[in-house]
This record gives structure tokens, C-alpha cells and sequence, in this order.
């Protein structure tokens, strides 16, 4: 096992030179204060939490940084606290490095690695999109080599006395080098999902994830142990086999049943063509059904999972690098995909299954709302005004780049859900979205024109902080006072990021006139 | 179980010798630092492996354990492992924090021994504090130093030494994990033994207080949140009854919670709330408290009614600003009364 620190992983070798220890700075030199930083473009969105790319000045070295909003956190500030002194007590190759943490007026910016591959959630959309995946997203050795590096980190954290509680692809992320690295310990409660490209996140809210839940944590029995992770291990291996969780078709409740009555799942219980995943080893089968035993304490330990002859056929980072990154979809938005673009409903490739429908039931993470009764088409209709919302000579962006936005409202449950999609210039209609949003029963009907109206006004005259709050034509229900804070009776509209047609670089969201930041950025010198 | 012939399974004297040699040969930093580091984290590995068991090992007899913490009380281990915990390196200093924690643990019958020891080596105690000094070993520190104060004996001696009062600089520190960690230290030895700290309070009030007001003033929003959060779970429990009314009987403090209320931070807003509510409703206001309370009445009620007025699950807090506002409505009555 790794033991010895290891602090020079970064980009820079500049690293080892700096002072410990300084007043302001953490033990291994990382500044505690944000002028010591330089954000750059969004890479991931939370309820609480964005994720940024950043650049730390003095190290000229590239980072991550989540902030996360400490006043949505509201009654468990203790909490939190206990899992970042946690997660700052782990240091392993396959554990997602922490550098430091410190306050920023009402945010906490947690400052840790970056994964420039990003999640291996974001590879399997990628290849799920681009490829024929109907006998499985990776081949064995691929998923042999993963998973390895996985049980290394899991292995830790159970020696270590800790249980992670959230093992899925979107918590699997890649370096550059092929490295991978388990994400989210502990703060998973708290901070959405890391590393997803923005076009991936668009499917997301975040609303949990039973599709990989142990049956003992749906149960809540007390005192659940490392064992779920272990459950959600072996979901995770169906996952990079077959592209989905085995019951992510469903919504939350159902999956709970079927987890808790069914037999456990295995390859073929997603399957929709007969034999398709047949090709997949018995060894990597016998993986796969110890893990997924309904009784925790015959599931394995990491340490024993470690020498099944599965990972007998593993390979090295390098072969990662080549299987899963020089084709993936990388951290960072992908270049404009023309096929899914040339689809005649324009706006909706972002949430759309392959046949159009605005369901999510394709997305594992998501639990789809019941459709409300408005019917979205007609609405569009009888409102007449929903011309082009789109004023091409005053928009401050140019046709064909593609704006990232994130709608926060509460759904029929007054849960807030955060609903991501982009728009793209000189493409996308304002009022089309909303109609959109609407059919697919995220968004009252009644909040038609105001949705299409903020969209609209975002895009002419983008607001300064990125984010505007607008009250809603459905109201609030009969218990509740309207709230703009809580967003009672409002909604909010974020402008993530823009993303220029042609380039896989984005352009900082809150400097749409600038160029956008070389990735390497010229090396300051520190002192 | 012992086997002669393995090198690392010593008996407990020989392993803490071992340790012992291995942190004083880091400290002097003599031949092949990384080599002595090296062994020593095997030995801290394999004294833990003997109390707690470890994969390939089984954890030793109630007799083994018990050599082993008198052999460290003997030669003085838990103080030399804290002086030299910086040259450990990572894991090691995990391991070597889970020893202190579990022979700290030892009971016999109803003495915990390890706890008498340390009550006759108290500078075990201020080495943990002045761990929040240097990042690399506050939060194993922070986590020995917060099994320390769960014994009241020990916490007495840090409330009672001069050393307490460097809580305040720690606390406010700009490293998130190590401020929050020296926070709740902080907040155990100040909620975890009634009855002492309800003395020292009462007994230390003025500079206690001085010192939290800059807790309270702080330009960090976690301080401010967590202070604030402290401070009504102080004054609000029965053991603080004493410190309580000397502290709403001062309007500096109903002043500076009348502001809070106000912050922008609706969390902020709703810790202020909850000081508050005492000044308001002590049965027995002291003058200047009741004439601030008078002469802002219409804006308090004004500002009550609508105050978050969105938490409308939470029963108690909504009965509590009700019986707020009532209490505020009846003071005109007092006021004129005693001006009549």
C-alpha cells in the first residue's frame, strides 16, 4: 500500500521549493486564501456545490476547487467538517488527492486534484453515444484494470475505518495519465458529483443514487458497514459492462423494491437483446454475484476481491490512457456533436433519449417525476408569443457556441431539483426549452412563459453574476409563503459556461468578451 | 503466538524500546532518516496490530496490553511519539494516534490508568494543543487531545492552564480543517463536563467573554456561525444558569444580538435568534435591557412577524417567536406602568 505522501502528482515541479507551513498556507503548501487562485471554467454543478477548474498561482500548478455554499448547508455544518477532516486524512494513489480547504465569505472551497479525464460516467455517455455498445462499453481487461485500481482505494478507506457510501462510474475518475482515483469520500452527502463534462451533468439531478444501493442501507438497518461498499462495487462493474445501472430505467421507489425483493442483478438483468453481454467471462460473473449477495457478510472483503483471478488479466494506466481517454470524451464539454445537432427538435439533444422522448429514464441518476397533466404543445400554441426569443444583434454571443445553463426548481415533491441544458446560439428557441422543460414534466405548465421570458432575457443581456431569480406564475403551495431565498415560489437560472462550437476549450462564464484562458497558462514564478 | 524467530513480533517491552530508540534516533535526525522512518511506522504498525489485531495478526491478551502501556508509561512513550510526531509520516502518525486513543481507553475495574498518568504529565496535553500550530500533525493531534477531554480530569487541567485561551487564535485559523477540528475540541471541553465548566465560566467570565466576543465578531463566516451556534447552547443550558443571567443582564450583548439578527446569513439570523429569545424572555430584565426592548418595540414585533417566516415545519421555533412578539407587545404596558 502507498503510504509515503505524495505531494508532487501535480503539474509543477515547482512544488517541493515552496516554504511549509507559512502563516497562510497548509502543510504541503497549498495557500488557504482565494486570491491565491485563479478559477476558470465550471466543471461540475451541485445543488450546494459548483466545481471549478482553477490554477494555483504560486504553484503554477492546476486544480480543482468546489465551492460549496455554506448557507444551503444548513443544520449540518458539524457534519461536513467531520468528512473534510476526513477525506484530508487519506492519502492514496486511487483516492482523489485533498490539498486544502478554507473560507471564502459564505462558501467553503475545498481545493483537490484535477482529473483531467473526468468520470468514467462520462465516458460510457460518450461511448454509449458515439458507439455500438450492444455487447458492452469495455472490453474485460479494461474493466479488470479499473476496478483494481478501485479496490485499492476501497481497500484503504476500510482499513482506514471509513465507508465511502457512494462507488458508481461518476465517482471513478481519470487523470490524464490514466491514473484513477475514487472521488467524493465522505462529502458525497454534500457535494454533487465531480469531473462530469457539462453536457453530461445536463441529465442529472441530484437526487441520489439507489440504483447502487446495498439492500441493507435501503433497509436502513443500523450501523450498515464497509460491506455496502462493497455491494455498490459490484454494481458498478454491471455499470462499465453494460453502461447503466440495472435498474435505471426506474424511479427511486421501484428500485428499492426490486432491490430488496428480486433476485440480486447481474449482467443480462438490463439486457434488452438476448445473449448480448454473453462474451463476459465466468470470472468476471463470479465477481460480480459475490459482490452483489444480499447478505453483507458474505460479500467479500476489498482485500479478498483483490485476488480473484479476475484481475488476473489487468494492465497498466498506459493501456487506460489509450482504451479510455485518446477516444473519451474528456473533462471539458466535447466539440459539437453534428449527428445529435442535425436532430430536427433542435434543443433537446441534452436530455433526450435515442428516441426523442424528454424521460431521463435514461439516466441512472435521475428519478423521474411524474409528467404533469398540462399539455406542454398546446400551451405553446395558445401563448402565440413564442416567436424566435432569440435577438441575434444584441446577443452578446456569436450562432453556433453552445450556452450551459442550470434552471434550480422545486418539482411537484418541493424538492429542488436542478435541471442542465444547453442552448445553443442561433439554434435553440427560449421559449422552445421552456415548452420542453414543461413536456417533460420538470417545470410546471403554468410557468411557461416565465421560464421562456428568463431564458430569453439571459441570453440577451447575460447578468453579471451569472444567475437570476424570477418569481413563478404556479405560485406556492397553499402551506408555504413565497421565499426567494429558498426559492419558494421562485426559480433561478444560471449561466454555466459557454462553449464555443468548434473547440473543446470553454470560455470562462463571466468573461463571454475575453479569449478564452490558454489551458496552460503562463508559468508565474514564485518566490 | 509469539514467534522467536519473526523480527517484527517483539513483546511489548522490546517493541517500545524499539519505538522509543527509532523517535529519539528521528529527533537527533542521525544516519538514514528514512530508513529509521521507515521502521518506525512498521513498529507503530505492529504495536497497534498487537492491541487491536490486525489482518494477519491476532490481538493480544488483556496481559500483553497492559505490559505495553505500562512499558510506555515507563519510559515515557506517549510523550516522546507527540514530541516527534512531525517525522512520522503519514499513516504512521494515524497509527500512532490510534494507539494513544486505545491506551488511553485501558480501564481497570473503574480506574483508568492512562488518565492518571497523564494527570501527572499534563504537558501531554498542552504538546496536543499546540498541535494546532503545525498542520501536518493538528488533525491527529486534534483527534488524541478530543479523547483527552472526554475524561473530566483531564479537560479540568486544560480549562484551568493559561493554554485554553490559544483555542481562540486556533479556532480562527484560515485552514478550514484544521479550524473546524480545533473548533470542536473546543466546543467538548466547553459542553462535555457541566459542572467544571459551569465553574470556570462563572469564574472566568469577563476574560472568557472578551476573548469570545472576537469569536463572535470574527470576519470569518464559520467562526461567526459556529460561535454563535455555541453560545446559545451555553447560555441555554440549566448548569449555566448563573452565567446566563449575567450575560442578558448586559445590553452590549442584547445590542450585538439585535444586529446578528439582522446579518445576511439567514443561518446567522436564525443562531442570533435563538440568544435572543432569552434576553426576552428573562422574567427579571434588568433596566437598560428593558428600555432598548421598549424603545425598539414596534420594530422587533415589525421584524419578528416577518422573520423567517418560511420555516413553517419547525413547531417550536414558530411558538417561540409567537411567545417573542407576545412578550414584546406586553412591555408597553411595564414601561408606562413604571413611568406613571
Amino acid at each position: 500500500m502507498e503510504t509515503k505522501a505524495d505531494l508532487s502528482t501535480g503539474d509543477s515541479p515547482a512544488a517541493s521549493t515552496l516554504p511549509k507551513n507559512g502563516p497562510s498556507t497548509s502543510s504541503n503548501g497549498w495557500p488557504t486564501g482565494p486570491k491565491s487562485y485563479e478559477i476558470k471554467n465550471v466543471i461540475g454543478m451541485g445543488a450546494t456545490a459548483q466545481v471549478y477548474a482553477a490554477m494555483c498561482i504560486p504553484r503554477n500548478q492546476r486544480c480543482a476547487i468546489k465551492r460549496i455554499n455554506l448557507e444551503k448547508v444548513s443544520t449540518n455544518m458539524e457534519e461536513l467538517c467531520k468528512e473534510i477532516q476526513a477525506m484530508s486524512l487519506c492519502n492514496h494513489e486511487n483516492v482523489v488527492n485533498y490539498y486544502t480547504s478554507f473560507v471564502v465569505d459564505e462558501e467553503l472551497w475545498l481545493v483537490i486534484k484535477l482529473l483531467a479525464g473526468g468520470s468514467l460516467h462520462d465516458i460510457i455517455k460518450y461511448r454509449l453515444e458515439n458507439e455500438d455498445c450492444r455487447h458492452g462499453v469495455f472490453d474485460e481487461t479494461t474493466i479488470a484494470t479499473v476496478l483494481k485500481e478501485v479496490l485499492k482505494g476501497l481497500e484503504y478507506f476500510h482499513h482506514n475505518g471509513q465507508i465511502h457510501r457512494d462507488i458508481k462510474a461518476g465517482n471513478i475518475l481519470l487523470g490524464e495519465d490514466g491514473s484513477v482515483q475514487i472521488a467524493d469520500f465522505g462529502v458525497s452527502a454534500f457535494i454533487a458529483n465531480y469531473g462530469g463534462g457539462l453536457r453530461d451533468n445536463c441529465r442529472h439531478t441530484f437526487v441520489g443514487t439507489p440504483c447502487f444501493m446495498a439492500p441493507e442501507v435501503m433497509e436502513q438497518v443500523v450501523g450498515y458497514d464497509y460491506k455496502a461498499d462493497i455491494w455498490s462495487f459490484g454494481i458498478t462493474a454491471i455499470e462499465l459492462a453494460t453502461g447503466r445501472a440495472p435498474y435505471h430505467k426506474f424511479p427511486a421507489m421501484k428500485v428499492l423494491m426490486l432491490t430488496l425483493q428480486n433476485e440480486s442483478p447481474s449482467l443480462e438483468t438490463g439486457a434488452e437483446i438476448k445473449d448480448q453481454y454473453k462474451h463476459y467471462s465466468k470470472n468476471f460473473r463470479k465477481l460480480i454475484t459475490d459482490c452483489l449477495q444480499k447478505d453483507p457478510t458474505k460479500r467479500p472483503t476489498a482485500t479478498e476481491l483483490l485476488k480473484y483471478p479476475f484481475f488476473k488479466k489487468v494492465k497498466d494506466r498506459k493501456y487506460l490512457k489509450e482504451t479510455l481517454l485518446d477516444h473519451g470524451p474528456g473533462m471539458y464539454i466535447k466539440p459539437y456533436d453534428e449527428t445529435s445537432s442535425s436532430d430536427k427538435h433542435g434543443s433537446g439533444r441534452f436530455f433526450r433519449t435515442e428516441s426523442g422522448d424528454w424521460t431521463f429514464t435514461e439516466d441512472d441518476e435521475y428519478v423521474s417525476p411524474a409528467p404533469t397533466e398540462v399539455d406542454a404543445i398546446d400551451a405553446v400554441d395558445n401563448v402565440g408569443l413564442l416567436s424566435n426569443g432569440l435577438l441575434e444583434e444584441t446577443a452578446p454571443w456569436t450562432n453556433g457556441e453552445v450556452v450551459g445553463f442550470v434552471l434550480r426548481v422545486r418539482n411537484q415533491n418541493r424538492e429542488l431539483n436542478d435541471i442542465r441544458f444547453e442552448y445553443t446560439i442561433g439554434v435553440d428557441a427560449a421559449d422552445a426549452i421552456a415548452a420542453e422543460l414543461i413536456s417533460a414534466g420538470l417545470v410546471d405548465g403554468r410557468d411557461l412563459s416565465v421560464v421562456g421570458a428568463a431564458l430569453r432575457k439571459t441570453i440577451e443581456h447575460p447578468p453579471l453574476s451569472r444567475s437570476i431569480v424570477f418569481p413563478l406564475t404556479s405560485g406556492v403551495s397553499p402551506n408555504e409563503v413565497p421565499d426567494e431565498s429558498s426559492l419558494l415560489g421562485f426559480a433561478q437560472l444560471t449561466v454555466l459556461g459557454v462553449f464555443p462550437s468548434d473547440g473543446t476549450s470553454p470560455i470562462e462564464e463571466n468573461s463571454c468578451s475575453q479569449p478564452p484562458p490558454a489551458t496552460q497558462p503562463e508559468p508565474i514564478v514564485s518566490g | 503466538m509469539l514467534s522467536f524467530f519473526s523480527k517484527s513480533q517483539k513483546n511489548p517491552n522490546e517493541i517500545v524500546r524499539s519505538l522509543k530508540d527509532g523517535l529519539v534516533s528521528l529527533e537527533r535526525n542521525d544516519k538514514k532518516p528514512e530508513k529509521v522512518s521507515e521502521e518506525v511506522s512498521k513498529l507503530l504498525q505492529s504495536t497497534k496490530g498487537m492491541l487491536l489485531g490486525a489482518p494477519e495478526q491476532e490481538p493480544q491478551t488483556e496481559i500483553v496490553a497492559a505490559q505495553l502501556a505500562q512499558e510506555m508509561y515507563n519510559q515515557n512513550l506517549l510523550l516522546i511519539i507527540l514530541q516527534n510526531m512531525k517525522r512520522v509520516d503519514f499513516e504512521g502518525k494515524k497509527d500512532a494516534a490510534q494507539i494513544f486513543n486505545i491506551v488511553l481507553r485501558r480501564q481497570i475495574g473503574t480506574r483508568t490508568p492512562t488518565v492518571e498518568y497523564i494527570c501527572t504529565k499534563p504537558e501531554i496535553l498542552f504538546l496536543l494543543i499546540s498541535g494546532y500550530d503545525s498542520s501536518e500533525v493538528a488533525l491527529n493531534c486534534g483527534n488524541m487531545l478530543r479523547e483527552c477531554i472526554r475524561y473530566e480530569a483531564l479537560a479540568k487541567i486544560i480549562l484551568q492552564s493559561p493554554d485554553f485561551y490559544r483555542f481562540f487564535h486556533y479556532v480562527e485559523g484560515s485552514a478550514f480543517d484544521i479550524a473546524s477540528d480545533a473548533f470542536s475540541s473546543f466546543k467538548d471541553l466547553l459542553t462535555k463536563h457541566k459542572i467544571i465548566v459551569a465553574e470556570f465560566l462563572e469564574a472566568n467570565y469577563d476574560k472568557f467573554f472578551q476573548h469570545y466576543q472576537k469569536l463572535l465578531d470574527s470576519d470569518n463566516y464559520v467562526t461567526r456561525r459556529q460561535s454563535l451556534k455555541l453560545l446559545g447552547e451555553l447560555l441555554l443550558d440549566r448548569h449555566n444558569f448563573n452565567v446566563m443571567t449575567k450575560y442578558i443582564g448586559n445590553p452590549e450583548n442584547l445590542k450585538l444580538m439585535m444586529i446578528m439578527l439582522r446579518e445576511k446569513s439567514k443561518n446567522i439570523q436564525f443562531e442570533a435568534f435563538h440568544v435572543f429569545k432569552v434576553f426576552v424572555a428573562n422574567p427579571n430584565k434588568p433596566r437598560p435591557i428593558l428600555e432598548i426592548l421598549v424603545r425598539n418595540r414596534e420594530k422587533l414585533i415589525e421584524f419578528l412577524t416577518k422573520f423567517h417566516s418560511d420555516r413553517t415545519d419547525d413547531e417550536q421555533f414558530n411558538d417561540e417567536k409567537a411567545y417573542l412578539i407576545k412578550q414584546i407587545k406586553d412591555l408597553k404596558a411595564i414601561s408606562d406602568n413604571t413611568s406613571s
